[in-house]
């Protein structure tokens, strides 16, 4: 134990001196600043929708004069609409042409647009000539939630599980192998070897000091942003585990390369598959069989869970969380055993 | 005490030798010099006595027990000083030592008193990044002490050393030497050699090829024979006789008797033309 905390000291004190603290301070305060003056809570939509009636006697013009109609501004002509459109780039435009029997709608947008918002559009189209006939669909629609529904998350905070996935807990998948090379590098590695302290302290060690320095960086950024009202006592253990479990498999790759550039390709590969499940939360329906295997994603989930509770069991991801750790670890001492404690640099 | 048999060691993999079947014994409290050019597999050697490198193939042993057997206790009793200098350059020599202090389950010695012994307690609260390669070396050779080992391996303790460090460390392997450690020194340095060690095995291209007294080696290969410089007629003169040779004995004694004699030296020659004349390259 005292070898534990003489090491564990030692490694504090040099992630203290490579100048990562100071890293750590400006990640912080970028975020923070992001945070609280570049993102706002809602993203607002301009949902306003630029009309061209060229129909004979402008019937939907004169339909909707007076009636609540608020999002649609009627432009003169064609070219006007053209214009207006090509220069705010994400609005629509609609040329009505035709008569209530037989409507012709025209689309006008200045970029491709996807199949299911131009099905959204004829919808409201055809619902908005149905209610100019007297024909009213809305009470036709409703909408039946099976599972417990949650307080929207706002915008600015569905970024915190993010941040704390990638920033927080991955950051550690690069530390532990910019610690590993810069030993290799001054050889101090060598000098270990030959002290009778064994690969579990060193691997164990290492693995405090960057849960330190996670548990540290997390913490001070929730209090900074959404403030002390988070579940601490779930939220860290599951930091430490996500940051166990990404330098048990850094250390494990990082001993077969001798210095970061032979290692970054590796590196970058592993960073881009961790990445990964980020697509299963901005788009819903990305959701291939092996992604609850890629050791990120029980990580992600489970502060999502944490931060914003929607009332889901969390002990599968945690029960996942510990199964990767049991078996990284076993990889990681055979490999440091092997490669770093013999016949490594 | 240290018994190594038929060593051998292949890095290929394809029977391309770096120790080809090395063996020797050093007793308790002995100095033992192994002296070769770079690349002849000193180090190579080392790393297996130390448990570095993993034995292919012979035998290590410390009184009778195999170093395949050791366990990480094993190194509570060695101290290796590395050629290279394999320290935290982040740290100060004060935390290179009281942190690698800490990983010893035996009592050690104190840093500041280490430092003390090897001049650094001065720049003990320097990072050593800022040290020169002098003041690397003798941080490197002071943490070898740090747990009082019984047998120290240093290799190559004095190269690329200016002269006045090279002395100091000589003089601190002495002063072990004198306190009963077994000292295993990997040296292409003859001076080295000559001065430190009480047995020299010549390693040369993986293989041993002479091992003995460092004064045997020299007395066996070298000439016989004494070189005198002398005044006659106001010039000095130079000549060489043999000691084998009885008229060239008494034309010496000659010599030494009728003339002002400025030197004398006896010319059994060198570790290093002992090396030369036995594997016909030099130590470099």
């Amino acid at each position: 134990m005292s070898k534990l905390l003489n090491l564990y000291m030692q490694d504090m004190k040099l992630l203290l001196r490579y100048s990562f603290t100071w890293l750590m301070v400006g990640t912080i305060l970028i975020f923070l600043s992001m945070y609280h003056f570049m993102l706002s809570d809602t993203v607002e939509h301009d949902q306003t929708m630029y009309f061209v009636d060229d129909s004979a006697g402008s019937i939907v013009e004169v339909a909707l004069t007076g009636e609540n109609a608020e999002n649609i501004v009627f432009v003169n002509s064609i070219e006007e609409l053209e214009e207006l459109i090509l220069e705010k780039e994400t609005q629509v435009g609609i040329v009505f042409s035709g008569t209530m029997q037989e409507p012709k709608f025209t689309i006008v947008h200045g970029e491709t647009m996807r199949q299911e918002n131009v099905n959204l559009i004829g919808a409201l189209l055809k619902n908005m000539i149905l209610n100019m006939g007297g024909v009213s669909m809305d009470e036709e629609y409703s909408i039946k939630f099976l599972e417990h529904r949650t307080e929207p998350i706002p915008q600015n905070k569905m970024s915190l599980p993010l941040i704390l996935t990638y920033e927080v807990v991955f950051f550690s998948f690069f530390l532990s192998a910019v610690f590993i090379f810069q030993e290799k590098a001054e050889g101090s590695t060598r000098a270990y070897r030959v002290a009778p302290a064994g690969t579990a302290v060193y691997i164990v060690s290492k693995t405090l000091v960057y849960i330190t320095k996670g548990v540290v960086y997390g913490t001070l950024l929730l209090l900074l942003t959404i403030g002390p009202r988070v579940n601490f006592l779930l939220l860290i253990p599951v930091m430490a585990l996500g940051i166990s479990l990404f330098t048990f498999l850094s250390m494990s790759i990082a001993t077969y390369y001798s210095n970061i550039s032979e290692w970054v390709l590796v590196g970058m590969m592993g960073m881009i598959v961790g990445a990964l499940p980020i697509f299963t939360i901005l788009i819903p329906t990305f959701s291939p069989f092996y992604i609850e295997w890629i050791p990120s994603f029980p990580v992600l989930y489970s502060f999502r869970e944490i931060l914003f509770p929607s009332g889901l069991d969390l002990s599968r991801q945690i029960f996942h969380l510990i199964g990767f750790n049991v078996v990284a670890y076993i990889i990681c001492h055979l490999l440091v055993s092997k490669k770093l404690m013999k016949e490594g640099v | 005490m240290i018994s190594v048999e038929n060593l051998y060691h292949d890095y290929s993999g394809k029977a391309q030798f770096a120790v080809n079947d090395v063996s020797f014994e050093i007793k308790e409290g002995e100095v033992f010099g192994f002296l070769g050019p770079s690349g002849a597999g000193k180090s190579t050697v080392q790393n297996i006595m130390t448990g570095l490198l993993k034995l292919q193939k012979g035998s290590v042993d410390y009184e009778g027990k195999s170093i395949r057997e050791m366990k990480s206790n094993f190194y509570n009793d060695i101290g290796v000083s590395f050629e290279f200098h394999n320290l935290y350059l982040k740290l100060t020599g004060y935390e290179n030592l009281k942190y690698f202090a800490g990983l010893f389950d035996v009592p050690t010695k104190d840093p500041f008193e280490l430092l003390e012994v090897v001049g650094l307690r001065e720049a003990a609260h320097k990072r050593v990044s800022d040290y020169s390669k002098g003041m690397k070396q003798r941080i490197v050779f002071a943490r070898a002490l740090i747990n009082n080992p019984k047998i120290l391996y240093l290799d190559e303790p004095t190269s690329g050393l200016d002269p006045a460090t090279a002395t100091q460390i000589r003089q601190l392997i002495k002063n072990k030497r004198d306190e009963g450690c077994t000292i295993f020194l990997t040296t292409h340095n003859m001076y080295s050699a000559d001065e430190l060690c009480d047995r020299v095995a010549f390693l040369n291209e993986g293989k041993i090829v002479a091992m003995d007294t460092p004064r045997n080696l020299k007395m066996k290969h070298g000439k016989k024979s004494v070189e005198v410089e002398y005044i006659r007629d106001d010039k000095i003169e130079k000549a060489t006789f043999s000691l084998d040779n009885e008229e060239e004995r008494i034309r010496f004694n000659e010599i030494i008797n009728k003339n002002d004699i400025q030197t004398i030296h006896s010319q059994e020659g060198t570790l290093e033309q002992t090396f030369i004349k036995l594997t016909g390259r030099g130590l470099i």
